[in-house]
């Protein structure tokens, strides 16, 4: 019976059904000289061998679960999203712009004086203003100096329109002009040439369309912020510095103060080293 | 066959055990595999005892071992899911230029829409263009060869290629200018922004986070003038706080909670 007792328990090792076991060990009673043994369909299982194999498979299936979100397929679709990079075009851009000569629909400038600030029928020949010095140093003054701006706004002036005027001016202007208007922003305080103060008396009596044509195609060393700030919203902010301007004035005079100050005080950071680097 | 031999067949004198055959000669013949099977059968009742008695202890204990196991697995899988590993929540990335929101905007305190200036009003909060970079630093850091991937970018008009720092994926429809309008901070999504010298994440950006405040927008939503506020409050914590942000869903006319969460409203 001693070898009855080995047999059952080979028979559950599953990967080894062809073992060789020397014939010494064996019964004598086989003639043939090669032993086999074939494994056993019933062999005596373990009540927690069973279990603890499930359990190992089931991590495995879990955690290949898990590489699916390896593949990227449905998260990065082959269609194109703001700023996206492509392919296809040659320019390697997915955002294209508007054929030439073509208006996208809603954005026909029709409006003359809304778009440009400038009037429909010029009034006077070139002037002085497109020779003249920027930062508040023009021989003409006021309307004179601009003359084929337009004087009036070409859209009606509302308090909301002047609180849209502010905020815009604060995130656009306020960097060089200073949330004030004196012309000592921030960037100015950093290098930039000194921008120009609102409260000169050149650019009091400026009409409002050159402070439009100024935001839309720049002024000097001020960048165009066509693209960046809509029509809509520059004359918003033409509004606001209009504000700005009067209640400069009011405070000055309530304080008593004759004389307007041309050049508006501490501008001694106006020139500084990386100052007069302007490349364009 | 005596008791101490093992069955064999008859044909080709090979062992065998129960159910099992050696060769097609007994297959062919049904009552020789019977007559091995009932051999077979007997040879295991007389089987001893493999295991004792207190296999049965180690058995529920393995078992138990085996939930538990399961249990830590599946956790340690959510957390492995919800950290930055794979969120890239926290994870800086390097931009072609090393540009510092931190210096903009929290030292120099450019407004976010300065360049951001579609936030409003599109999907896209918008990237500036090189143009706009150029408005400054065409006269600051001018010659500076840290920025000269800005001045190549604008003499040649090829844009700067930015690392994208969300990327939300594609299945999900995200737009920026419904939360901006509608009381959600630039803060509330995108952290500290103005502390970050270098971008990162500061969310996870996975739909759990996105339900947080969906399922509860009376704990996020702010005042129309405090949106790009960095230093307003991340979260209405108290009770009257919460009650302020309850009067702002009725004055934004925020949607109940079972509309925001409706599947559409974020996959289309």
């Amino acid at each position: 019976m001693a070898d009855q007792k080995s047999k059952p328990r080979r028979g559950a090792r599953d990967d080894r059904d062809d073992a060789d076991i020397s014939p010494s060990s064996g019964p004598p009673v086989s003639p043939s000289p090669r032993l086999r043994i074939s494994p056993s369909p019933h062999p005596p299982v373990s009540p927690w061998a069973l279990p603890r194999r499930n359990v190992f498979l089931l991590l495995i299936v879990h955690c290949l679960l898990f590489t699916v979100t390896c593949r990227q397929d449905m998260q990065d679709q082959p269609r194109m999203k703001p700023f996206r990079s492509t392919t296809f075009f040659r320019d390697g851009m997915s955002s294209r712009a508007p054929v030439t000569g073509t208006v996208p629909r809603g954005h026909l400038k029709a409006d003359g004086e809304f778009f440009t600030g400038k009037k429909d029928t010029p009034t006077s020949a070139p002037a002085a203003a497109q020779t003249a010095t920027p930062a508040g140093a023009a021989p003409a003054q006021g309307i004179a100096a601009y003359p084929d701006d337009v004087e009036e706004f070409p859209l009606p002036i509302t308090y909301d329109v002047v609180k849209r005027g502010k905020e815009r001016y604060e995130i656009f202007c306020s960097a060089c002009h200073g949330m004030t208007g004196n012309g000592d922003g921030m960037i100015v305080r950093r290098g930039f040439r000194r921008a120009a103060s609102f409260h000169t008396d050149s650019l009091r009596q400026a009409p409002v369309g050159h402070y439009f044509d100024a935001i839309t195609n720049g002024w000097g060393a001020m960048p165009p912020y066509a693209a960046q700030i809509p029509a809509r919203d520059r004359w918003a902010i033409v509004a606001y510095i209009r504000a700005l301007q009067l209640s400069h004035q009011n405070t000055q005079s309530q304080a008593g103060q004759p004389q307007l100050q041309t050049q508006p005080p501490a501008s001694q950071t106006a020139t500084p080293s990386s100052g007069g680097h302007n490349e364009r | 066959m005596p008791s101490g031999v093992p069955p064999e067949c008859v044909v080709c004198r090979e062992i065998v055990f129960v159910g099992t055959t050696c060769c097609s000669a007994v297959a062919a013949r049904g009552f020789r595999i019977l007559e091995i099977r009932s051999q077979g059968l007997a040879k295991l009742g007389a089987m001893p005892q493999i295991f004792r008695h207190s296999t049965n202890a180690l058995a529920k204990v393995s078992i138990f071992g085996a939930i538990f196991i399961l249990l830590a697995a599946l956790w340690a899988a959510a957390e492995l899911h919800r950290s930055s590993w794979n969120t890239g929540q926290w994870v800086e990335r390097q931009q072609p230029i090393q540009f510092s929101h931190k210096h903009h905007t929290g030292d120099d305190g450019i407004d976010c829409r300065y360049c951001h200036t579609s936030v409003e009003t599109a999907a896209s909060a918008g990237m500036p263009s090189t143009e706009t970079c150029m408005n400054c630093h065409k006269q600051i850091w001018a010659d500076s060869p840290y920025l000269e991937p800005v001045r190549a970018s604008f003499r040649t008009g090829k844009p700067i290629e930015w690392i994208r720092v969300h990327d939300l994926p594609d299945y999900s429809y995200f737009n920026h200018s419904i939360h901006v309008n509608k009381g959600v901070g630039c803060s509330t999504c995108h952290g500290r922004i103005d502390q970050m010298p270098i971008a990162f994440q500061a969310s996870t950006l996975q739909m759990e986070w996105c339900l947080g405040c969906h399922r509860n927008p009376e704990k996020f939503v702010r005042p129309a003038d405090r949106i790009f506020d960095m230093e307003w409050r991340p979260e209405n914590r108290t009770s009257e706080h919460v009650a302020e942000g309850r009067s702002l869903l009725s004055k934004y006319q925020i949607q109940k909670s079972e509309v925001l969460t409706s599947c559409s409203t974020c996959h289309r």
